[in-house]
């Protein structure tokens, strides 16, 4: 039976008669990397507060390490969160700003505290006070005020905004680190989603407070799986041709001019060469791969666009 | 409980703010100590008590006429009266009420930054932030008190040119429980700012309370009531404050009001933190 380390069990969030979390449920094991994403006000946020602590859901449980918050919230210490903008005071440096939540969590340790900064490209001696930081700075921040105390669950909402290339490389490899090598399981969402599928290792879809896809990474790859897509104004004389000349059995009618086919891809000159042959007119064809925005704009965007 | 404490007082110790109130207290009380000094400046004292027909900067009645007589012992009175804990007395409401506006914004700027977020807040934390904040309160009110005494003895030295420390008995018997009792309205402003999340409203609220604002609206109700106005006004802590010295009788009312006040405001305060949804 596996050991899941976050188990949220039908969570549901009222906001003045609107609809926030409708019955979310999903479960995550320890050094799973899971990509929450969805439009602004689908309820990712939320249910990050909820998690955290911050927020109270209306219905539902949720548990850590099979303990129910409700019974028992000390369990909260081992979360570590960065929800919404960095939460810094302003006149204080970035040592500073890390030394207040270390005195917070009875953190004696101060050596963390550097090398976090470090780890974050920032310098623990630099004097500079967070108001005149940039905003990559304040988020790099930001996250070293979550990693503070080796939380066992990290939550993370939207860290890559206002990082330049550097700093959102730079992150991918901390998280990617932290999950490999000290099984820290995250809660990750992201608008930047080429960034986020190259980290998850789960990944939640969620629209209009409802969790409407929870699938694996290897499920995902498999829907998102390379394809060849030719468009033709003739498709039954291909897909005829595709059948019985060519043996080709795995293949989906996406509309009435774009046939993908699933197998073979390492033949697309003799399928191409085949299609010339039987004078059958083609518009395109050509290799292609479903990117995760792409999966995610099939399924919740293109109804809102 | 410890771990928020030191958090709350390694902040308030690099909080600007603090080191501010502690500025503005010690400014003001050598500024009065400077006007003191002027009042009580034998040119002064000729240009008004000299001439009979002229008013005086005292209490007395503005219209009276004074004999020479008279106006020696008014002269000698009022510079025996001006002791280190004449001019901390004199400093109160201005102590008071800058306690109050940094406990306002030392509250508001945790939420309105978001810092809290970075904290584990479970309902036990959530109490202790609470907590945590009366005993700076505390800290801070002591730390002010400390701070009047040594910029009154400079005051002292500015206005008569000597250092007359007073009654020790009446100094711990007043300053012992002003403390408890800035204390006690510093837990009212931590439960207003944390149910309105306002910086602005919380020191406008903070302006009524110690500037007798509060007891005018008091007595205005007293009144319409048809009540004795005296009777709600004497149980305000502001009364006690205000008191020249606690004597043993007032004393015995003070505390209890002052804890019992502070326990019923840092209780709400509790309630309100937990059941609040931080953004």
């Amino acid at each position: 039976m596996a050991n899941y380390i976050l188990e949220l069990k039908n969570i549901s969030k009222t906001y003045h008669q609107t609809k926030a979390l409708d019955n979310v449920s999903l479960r995550l094991l320890r050094g799973e990397i899971y990509g929450l994403i969805g439009r602004n006000g689908a309820g990712k946020t939320t249910l990050m507060r909820i998690i955290s602590g911050l927020a109270f859901a209306d219905s539902g449980t949720v548990e850590i390490f099979n303990q129910d918050l409700r019974v028992n919230e000390s369990i909260l210490e081992r979360v570590g969160i960065l929800i919404e903008t960095p939460a810094l005071y302003p006149n204080l440096s970035a040592r500073k700003n890390l030394a207040l939540k270390a005195a917070g969590i009875g953190l004696v340790d101060h050596d963390e505290i550097d090398q976090l900064l470090l780890a974050m490209h920032l310098d623990p001696k630099d004097k500079k006070i967070v108001k005149k930081f940039s905003l990559g700075m304040k988020q790099r921040l930001a996250i070293a005020m979550a990693l503070l105390g080796n939380p066992d669950i990290l939550l993370l909402d939207e860290p890559a905004n206002g990082l330049d290339p550097q700093g959102i490389i730079a992150i991918r490899e901390s998280l990617l680190r932290l999950a490999r090598e000290k099984q820290i399981t995250i809660m990750i969402s992201s608008h930047i989603l080429d960034e986020l599928s190259r980290i998850i290792t789960r990944v939640g879809i969620i629209e209009e407070g409802r969790l409407v896809e929870d699938i694996s990474k290897q499920e995902l790859d498999e829907r998102c799986r390379e394809k060849l897509i030719i468009k033709t104004t003739k498709p039954e004389r291909a897909l005829n041709l595709l059948e019985e000349e060519l043996g080709i059995k795995n293949f989906k009618v996406v509309d009435a001019e774009t046939i993908e086919i699933y197998e073979r891809l390492d033949s697309t000159r003799e399928i191409n060469r085949q299609l010339a042959k039987a004078e059958i007119p083609i518009d395109f064809i050509g290799l292609s791969k479903t990117s995760l925005e792409e999966y995610f704009m099939e399924r919740i965007g293109a109804k809102h666009a | 409980m410890l771990n928020t404490v030191r958090m709350d007082l390694k902040r308030t110790l690099n909080s600007r703010s603090f080191y501010l109130i502690l500025i503005i207290n010690f400014s003001v009380l050598i500024l009065l100590s400077c006007f003191f000094s002027f009042l009580l400046s034998d040119r002064f004292q000729e240009m008004t008590i000299g001439n009979s027909n002229i008013n005086v900067s005292t209490q007395a009645d503005r219209q009276a006429q004074l004999t020479e007589e008279q106006v020696d012992i008014l002269k000698s009175t009022t510079k025996d009266e001006m002791s280190v804990g004449y001019l901390m007395y004199a400093m109160n409401n201005v102590a008071i009420y800058s306690l109050l506006i940094f406990m306002t914004l030392f509250v508001v700027s945790e939420l309105d930054t978001g810092y809290i977020k970075n904290i584990p807040l479970s309902s036990k934390r959530r109490s202790q932030l609470v907590i945590s904040k009366i005993l700076v309160a505390f800290i801070v009110s002591v730390a002010q008190v400390i701070s009047l005494f040594f910029s009154a003895i400079l005051g002292n030295l500015i206005s008569v040119g000597q250092v007359n420390f007073g009654n020790f008995y009446d100094f711990a018997i007043y300053w012992g429980p002003y403390c408890l009792i800035s204390t006690a309205l510093s837990a009212l402003i931590i439960l207003c700012a944390y149910l309105t999340k306002s910086k602005v409203f919380t020191i406008i609220f903070a302006t009524i309370i110690s500037g007798g604002i509060f007891d005018l609206f008091l007595r205005m109700f007293a009144n319409a009531m048809n009540l004795s106005s005296e009777y709600f006004v004497k149980y305000t802590l502001k009364y006690f404050y205000q008191q020249e010295s606690f004597k043993p009788e007032i004393l015995r009312l003070t505390l209890p009001l002052a804890l019992g006040f502070g326990l019923v405001y840092t209780g709400l305060a509790v309630c309100r933190l937990r059941r609040m949804e931080i953004r």
